[in-house]
């Protein structure tokens, strides 16, 4: 193992990021999402693209389709018929009316049913005054240009664009898709790696492909083998299954549980803002009898108020728990 | 649970109550041995020994069925372990590891066993079932003593007294930290291990990777030729459906009828100003230029409003509409017979609404029915959107473009501009309204002037037109835009001809629908594409875009399809939406549906609605104003008060927010408003009304500072007796009364009887006093006052600080007596008189005193200055300014004053004396030039009522009053007083 950790350090060098590298340039290589990318694959081969929005959680391969879906409808032709704008390009109502447009104008010699494309990540950082600049633009040149949206947040989109263009929900991939692409990585980059590592690894992704590489390959590049202690000493983030669990816990009257389970998660030095944050997003979501999640988001409102006054000790985050407890005991008593 | 345990078990819970120390121990020795269940017995066994003989045998009772338990878990967790090849560490994780808790139908149990045991036993029980089982059991002992004892003696190590909620106090034993640590190793091992951090375990993950290559690799290497077989089918078409199929003719529209026609008639009336008459809309280049010429003496008749022009105009628009589509049938002699109709009330000139409003939904057509309808009315349409610029001065420039230019070329059509999106680029977006309103403004400016100068304007329309300064809208301007509200609209609303959008029957939609896809060859069901419909609520190209978006996958298209594979679109929704959603119960779909996803989706769509909403201030206050008006059913009031407790809370939090900008907070609002929704939510549609009150509040602080600034006008004397809460309660009603007497005649003031004119006197004393007048309102806001009497047109007279408003509360008319305008004209009169009047009394006593005092002061310094100059010996020589300006007691006291001021400075004892030779003489002095007349500062005299030289001018003072009464003296007094004193006056100038 330790011999062919250092082999491969040698090669290591100066890489670029995995996530890059094994960016697929092909739409049927793209992970998960199977309905919406076999439809891209269909306009990749027949052309006339669409308007199209694509809209998903981040490392779901909503970037990846779109510039891939480019690349095979337009292929030698892409560097003059593709403009890319992301967030970090200005994208102001200026650039709109300019920039775009003119590119809109802008003659191109391609093949019948391709059009130019204009890709636009992350459109849900645009303001809704260039939105709202790109509306007619995106119709009165709908025969020589073509949108190409990507966005985590569809509703950051002004109406009137979503009504322009097919809107595709990207969600996040399942453990089996992530695992699938891992395994090819793994395998292509020789990492020693036992398979609970993968599943950490699996597990502090949550359905993000773009995090699990990231953290495979700092795994990687740091302990030069995939385990779990090694993967949990890099990614440290709360975990929301841990406060899954803790809720699950109080939910099936647990207390002691889910304090000690607090407890750690405190001990693990997280900061009690962090934790009130993940838990209430944890229980905006858990799959709770209404009355009670609507109880408890108002407690955790109240706790988060106090702790946000600078008393965020561990009695606060208890405190709390017990408020749970207290809430789902009158709810049963109901 | 009991709290409080019987003394046995107490006993035998302390005697079981293994120290940390030991049970580290335990723990430890469990750690490294790999069976589970032996090191297990040996802790209890030895405990049992210790322990009370009656509980013994509850407690082997309690470790068999815990090892049962634990031998089951083991069960449970080695198929999943079978087939792996894990090495030991693992293995022996997995048997620290527990199965996952039981459900709390164990708890049940517990309860049925408590009918039937006895306590003790129940108490056993209760060790058995109901704390955490998953923890091994060692710990989960530990874990379970820390209950409460009734004495402190009973714990051995630290403990902690706690008051129950019946009162009782009780000790709970403090579990010592190591114990917790413990705890957490173990628990963190569990949640890291072997829970299963994912649903499936990778294992089985991996395997079933393996088993889908493989599948994959057998169906390319069998099915690759049936892959090509598909391909060829490749679709040329170079534009969008929604291009492909936009209506190019007004018949295509989808849109609703009426609004079609509508904006049709509306394009039609400009006919008459823009065309002159039928020919410039006909292509018929035949009769281009006979009609030409019959146009300009056309056009000549009817700039000059001639009543011809409107017999020809119908018939001119007859014509254009036989041109164009000659299919029409009836509904074009409807439209040609309202057109009359319209025509007949517009007469030539562009109509009453310069501007057309279309608004709605994004994807129902609106831009294509104005491109549509300008086209089919003659127009070359130009447009402007949002992708240009739009800022006032390029905007206007490309409007004048529009409306004064004409091409050059033959075929030349008069422009229509529509301006898309107005509403959107907010901010830029008014610049375009700014310059639609100023030629508004223009144009009816110049109605205005034109009826002046319709004579001059005979000789030559056109030219007049053009050659204006001021541009004009002379040509139609059709507005787009989704938010009708939106604020940079509100002077466009008023002046445009406003229409909004319906959305188009699904029917329609659904039967466009079909015709393209039959049209594209794409098989679907009519349910499908009324789902497709239903999905994007009618919008007929988002309906489109998904179509041909579709259309690549594969060949039929069903309902579900749909559903699942298209997203949804995200709608704004305004405030109104979100209150109505709260408010408003959904009906359950079907019984079908399980109540708990159902409910869930609900939750969430009501989050993401509110959250998308995101004015959360406005959306809790309109929650607060309307919840009372709702009709729930709450016989007990519980269901309010809950709510209103709801509110208070998300009130707190707002409170909490605003105070500290903590905004993440903000994310619990949600939560509030959709428990409040959850508890009084109605099947019934609610009726909301938009939240006032803020700006009542804002009404209510005007009508403060109103009275504040009042309050400061009144003088002092009068106004101190004033509260705003008296006022306002006990005062105004009264006052308004008063100000109001029946009894004042409208006649001129000699005409008056003699107790008229003391109630007209004494009329204005209150309301020069008051500092109330009468001033000119607009008609359009009559005050309280001018509702009797004074005609509406006429300039009304209201009060001036119009306290009126103040009693004007909901449903309440005050009944007093409002004077006609004429006593109102004579009391504004008489008040202004008596203003002036008082005003020149009160400057004069003003000054006057002034005077006094200054001079006094004045005196005062020049005698310090003498007095510092000189020794004590001045003081006769500083008699001689005294002398002259004759002062009072008051400046024999100044006088005083000063000089003792000045002793640290000048020489010490000689003055004090010399002060007291001041005083004297100052005394003397003024007892004897009293005589002279001085008169006006005899009051100051007698106030000072000093007590020798009081005595000395008495009788002479009353004397000199009478004398001053008679001849009011004003003098005036430079303001700065070194200056002042230098001047010498001569007291036959003062007199």
């Amino acid at each position: 193992m330790a011999s062919s950790s250092s082999a491969s350090s040698t090669t290591l060098g100066y890489e670029m990021p995995w996530v890059e590298k094994y960016r697929p340039n092909k739409v049927i290589d793209i992970v998960g999402n199977e309905d919406a990318v076999s439809r891209l694959e269909i306009i990749a081969r027949d052309g006339n693209m669409p308007n199209l929005i694509l809209a998903g959680p981040p490392g779901t391969g909503k970037t990846t389709s779109i510039l891939a879906l480019a690349h095979e409808l337009l292929g030698p032709n892409c560097k003059e018929a593709v403009l890319e704008l992301n967030a970090s390009d200005d994208r102001g109502i200026d650039v709109v009316r300019n920039k775009i447009k003119m590119f809109a104008q802008k003659k191109v010699t391609l093949p019948p049913g391709r059009h130019k494309i204009i890709i636009l990540d992350e459109a849900d950082s645009m303001t809704s005054g260039a939105q709202q600049a790109l509306r007619r633009t995106m119709e009165i040149y709908s025969n020589s240009t073509r949108f190409g949206l990507a966005c985590n947040m569809s509703s950051k989109i002004i109406e009137p664009i979503q009504s322009r263009c097919a809107l595709v929900r990207f969600s996040r991939l399942s453990d089996q898709e992530i695992l699938g692409r891992l395994m090819v990585v793994v395998q292509a980059e020789k990492v020693p790696y036992v398979p609970e590592g993968l599943e950490a690894i699996i597990f502090t992704a949550d359905g993000d492909m773009r995090q699990a590489l990231n953290n495979l390959q700092a795994t990687f590049s740091g302990f030069r083998f995939v385990n779990q202690e090694n993967v949990f000493k890099v990614c440290d983030q709360p975990h929301p299954l841990h406060v899954k669990n803790m809720v699950r816990n109080i939910l099936e009257g647990n207390f002691d549980d889910a304090c000690a389970a607090l407890k750690q998660l405190y001990d693990m030095g997280y900061s009690p803002t962090d934790v009130i944050t993940t838990l209430f997003r944890i229980i905006k979501n858990y799959d709770m009898p209404e009355y009670l999640k609507l109880e408890f988001l108002k407690e955790t409102g109240f706790a988060h108020m106090r702790i946000c006054d600078g008393v965020g000790s561990l009695l606060q985050l208890c405190g709390l728990l017990a408020k749970f407890s207290i809430v789902r005991e009158t709810a049963k008593a109901m | 649970m009991d709290d409080i345990p019987l003394p046995e078990e107490l006993e035998w819970l302390e005697s079981n109550s293994l120290l940390p120390e030991e049970e580290e121990e335990i723990y430890e020795e469990y750690e490294e041995e790999l069976e589970v269940v032996v090191p297990h017995q040996n802790p209890s066994s030895s405990s049992r020994e210790t322990g009370s003989t009656s509980s013994s045998q509850n407690q082997i009772s309690n470790n068999n069925e815990n090892n049962k338990k634990r031998s089951w878990s083991n069960l449970k967790e080695n198929p999943n372990n079978t087939d792996n090849n894990v090495d030991s560490l693992d293995a022996k994780r997995n048997k620290v590891i527990p199965p996952p808790p039981p459900p709390s139908r164990e708890e049940g149990k517990v309860g049925g066993d408590v009918d039937m045991d006895e306590h003790v036993e129940e108490e056993e029980d209760w060790l058995r079932y109901s704390p955490p089982p998953q923890p091994p059991s060692p710990i989960k002992a530990a874990v379970q003593e820390k209950f409460v004892y009734r004495f402190a003696s009973e714990i051995d190590g630290n403990c902690i007294p706690v008051t129950g909620p019946s009162g009782d106090r009780v000790y709970t034993k403090i579990i010592s930290y190591q114990q917790n640590e413990m705890l957490n190793n173990d628990l963190k091992k569990l949640t890291t291990s072997t829970k299963g951090l994912i649903s499936v375990p990778v294992t089985v993950l991996m395997e079933r990777l393996e088993q889908d290559a493989l599948a994959k690799a057998l169906q390319d290497s069998s099915g690759s030729s049936t892959n090509l077989i598909d391909t060829p089918s490749s679709v040329v078409t170079e534009q969008l459906w929604v291009n492909k199929y936009a209506p190019n003719s007004f018949t295509d529209l989808l849109s609703d009828e009426h609004t079609n026609r509508e904006v049709l008639l509306w394009l039609k009336q400009w006919d008459s100003c823009v065309f002159g008459s039928e020919i410039r809309s006909t292509t018929d280049d035949v009769l281009t230029a006979l009609r030409r010429h019959s146009s300009l003496a056309h056009h000549q008749k009817l700039s000059g409003t001639n009543p011809n022009g409107k017999n020809r105009t119908p018939y001119s628009t007859n014509k254009s509409y036989k041109r164009p589509d000659s299919s029409y049938g009836e509904e074009q002699n409807i439209k040609s017979i309202q057109e009359s109709w319209n025509n007949r009330l517009t007469v030539t000139s562009p109509p009453d609404h310069k501007v057309l409003l279309l608004c709605g939904p994004p994807g129902l057509g609106k831009t294509t029915l104005a491109h549509v309808a300008a086209k089919h009315c003659g127009y070359r349409v130009v447009e402007i959107n949002a992708s240009d610029d739009r800022s006032s001065s390029s905007i206007e420039a490309k409007i004048l473009d529009v409306v004064q230019m004409n091409s050059v070329m033959a075929d030349a059509k008069p422009k229509c501009l529509i301006i898309d999106e107005i509403d959107g680029a907010l901010g830029e977006g008014k610049g375009a309204v700014e310059v639609i309103m100023k030629m508004i403004a223009a144009e009816k400016k110049y109605e205005a002037g034109k009826e002046n100068v319709a004579q001059k304007e005979q000789h030559g329309k056109v030219s007049s037109k053009r050659g204006k300064k001021s541009a004009t809208l002379s040509r139609p301007v059709i507005c787009i835009c989704n938010d009708l509200f939106a604020p940079a609209l509100r002077p466009l609303r008023q002046v445009a001809k406003v229409h909004m959008f319906v959305k188009p029957t699904v029917n329609r939609v659904v039967s466009r629908l079909k015709y393209i896809c039959n049209m594209e060859g794409f098989r679907t069901s009519s349910t499908a594409l009324t789902a497709l419909a239903a999905h994007t609520e009618c919008d007929i190209r988002s309906c489109l875009n998904t179509l041909q978006f579709l259309n690549k996958k594969r060949e039929t298209l069903n309902a579900a399809d749909i559903s699942s594979q298209v997203g949804h679109k995200d709608m704004s929704k305004s405030v109104f939406d979100v209150w109505k959603e709260v408010f408003h119960k959904r009906k359950p779909k079907g019984e079908l549906n399980p109540m708990a996803s159902a409910v869930s989706s609900d939750f969430d769509f009501l989050h993401s609605l509110i959250t998308n909403c995101g004015d959360y201030d406005l959306t809790m206050d309109g929650i607060h104003e309307n919840i009372l008006q709702l009709h729930y059913h709450d016989p007990m009031m519980q269901k309010t008060v809950k709510c209103i407790n709801t509110l208070g809370v998300s009130d707190h939090l707002h409170q909490y927010i605003m105070r500290t900008q903590q905004m993440s907070l903000l994310a619990y609002q949600p939560s509030s408003a959709i428990s409040i929704g959850r508890v009084i939510a109605q099947i019934q549609k609610p009726n909301i009304e938009w939240p006032k009150s803020s700006q009542r509040y804002r009404l209510l602080v005007e009508k403060k500072d109103l009275l504040k600034c009042w309050c400061s006008k009144i003088p002092p004397s009068i106004s101190r007796h004033l509260s705003t809460e008296s006022f306002v309660g006990d005062a105004v009603s009264l006052l308004l009364y008063i100000l109001s007497p029946p009894t004042l005649r409208p006649v001129a003031l000699h005409l008056l009887s003699e107790r008229e004119k003391n109630d007209m006197s004494q009329l204005v004393n209150t309301m020069v006093s008051f500092s109330i007048s009468y001033k000119n309102m607009n008609p359009q806001t009559p005050a309280n006052t001018s509702r009797y009497g004074a005609a509406l047109d006429a300039p009304t007279l209201s009060l001036d600080p119009p306290i009126g408003n103040f009693i004007n509360f909901k449903d309440y008319v005050s009944d007093h007596f409002g004077l006609s305008l004429a006593v109102k004209q004579l009391l504004v009169h008489e008040v202004e008189k008596q203003k002036i009047l008082s005003g020149s009394i009160n400057s004069r006593s003003n000054h006057s005193n002034d005077g006094e005092s200054n001079t006094i002061e004045g005196d005062g310094n020049a005698f310090s200055t003498k007095v510092k100059n000189k020794t004590s010996n001045g003081v006769q020589s500083a008699e001689v300014p005294k002398g002259q300006l004759i002062p009072g007691h008051q400046c024999d006291e100044e006088n005083i004053n000063i000089a003792r001021n000045m002793t640290p400075s000048t020489s010490g004892s000689n003055t004090s004396v010399a002060a007291g030779n001041i005083e004297v003489k100052a005394s003397q002095s003024v007892a004897k030039k009293k005589h002279c007349g001085a008169s006006n500062f005899f009051d100051r005299f007698r106030k000072g009522g000093g007590k020798n030289s009081a005595n000395a001018g008495n009788a002479l003072q009353k004397s000199a009053t009478i004398e001053r009464d008679s001849r009011p003296l004003i003098f005036k007094f430079n303001e700065g007083f070194t200056n002042a004193v230098k001047r010498p006056v001569r007291i036959s100038e003062l007199l």
